[in-house]
């Protein structure tokens, strides 16, 4: 599976400045980027996303009228015992910001997969997969890769 | 905030400062909000009885907040025309419900690019059981005639 690639998915809404606000708020980050339209059009052409937000946007509703989608990551679809994902590293390159009124799709790869391992929370494999993420306009604004460590935790004795 | 600290001192940057330090108490609250704010309905993010009966002490916040922490100590310092270009972050424990975490930087490395002044600076969050989160994260900013 090494080399596989998701499907291209588009995110469910457009990125918008009351989730950005909100999100903003919870991690109490006060940049006027995110809050200040005058200051964001004259730095970046308007209010901009946090990066950290980036692939929140791309997360599928937990309800809507006509059946939730599901949450398919590419790291879940190979075929390894690990029910449990621990997040290990993330590397991501930023192109341009995420602006208010852009909708994100997302692809992603397969990059590599480990031996079994046994860590301090379990046995499992470390998943390498590649995420790019695009506007509606089909530029490139990030690029990351992430690891994952796919485990069962090691039953008490 | 005073706006673009970092370009205003461009000439007193140098490799070795260190950053003002950031300090996050986690509340219940900011957690619960969080997880609204990114949509990420792991059970470990909002059900108690479920992460205590894993082992846990309490809920764990996501990876996204671990970075939006990163962001903030650099981008707080360095102002907020600086762009965001790259951030290597490496897991190192959770961050509870409970947790004060604080958060520390260094400038590693400064060269220009294209006229474009690229800040590399070295963070670490940690809580009383020790590191969280390393990260190393890259600044891009334009230098502009005052």
């Amino acid at each position: 599976m090494v080399g596989s690639h998701g499907p291209l998915r588009e995110a469910e809404m457009a990125v918008s400045e009351a989730f950005i606000q909100y999100y903003c708020s919870t991690v109490e980050d006060a940049n006027p980027s995110y809050w200040l339209e005058e200051f964001a059009r004259r730095t970046w052409g308007g209010i901009v996303a946090p990066p950290a937000m980036l692939q929140s946007w791309i997360i599928p509703l937990a309800w809507r009228p006509d059946g939730a989608r599901k949450i398919d990551v590419l790291a879940f679809r190979v075929p390894l015992p690990g029910a449990y994902p621990v997040n290990v590293s993330t590397d991501t390159e930023f192109f341009e910001p995420v602006r208010v009124g852009d909708l994100i799709s997302f692809g992603e790869e397969l990059l590599a997969v480990s031996e079994e391992r046994t860590t301090g929370v379990g046995i499992g494999h470390f998943v390498t997969t590649a995420m790019k993420f695009y506007n509606q306009h089909g530029r490139l604004l990030a690029r990351a890769t992430n690891v994952l460590f796919r485990y069962d935790p090691v039953p008490a004795r | 905030m005073t706006a673009d600290a970092a370009l205003a001192n461009w000439d007193a940057l140098k490799v070795g400062q260190v950053l003002p330090p950031l300090r996050f108490e986690i509340s219940s609250r900011h957690a619960m909000m969080h997880v609204g704010a990114n949509r990420d309905y792991m059970r470990d993010h909002y059900d108690l009885d479920y992460v205590r009966s894993r082992g846990h002490p309490q809920l764990y916040v996501n990876t996204l907040f671990h970075q939006s922490l990163v962001d903030r100590l650099v981008i707080d310092w360095s102002g907020p025309s600086a762009f965001l270009a790259r951030r290597r972050l490496r897991m190192l424990g959770p961050l509870y419900v409970g947790d004060t975490v604080h958060g520390s930087g260094e400038v590693t490395n400064l060269r220009t690019e294209c006229g474009a002044l690229l800040i590399d600076v070295k963070v670490l969050l940690v809580t009383t059981r020790g590191p969280s989160a390393e990260a190393e994260v890259t600044l891009r900013m334009a230098r502009v005639s005052p």
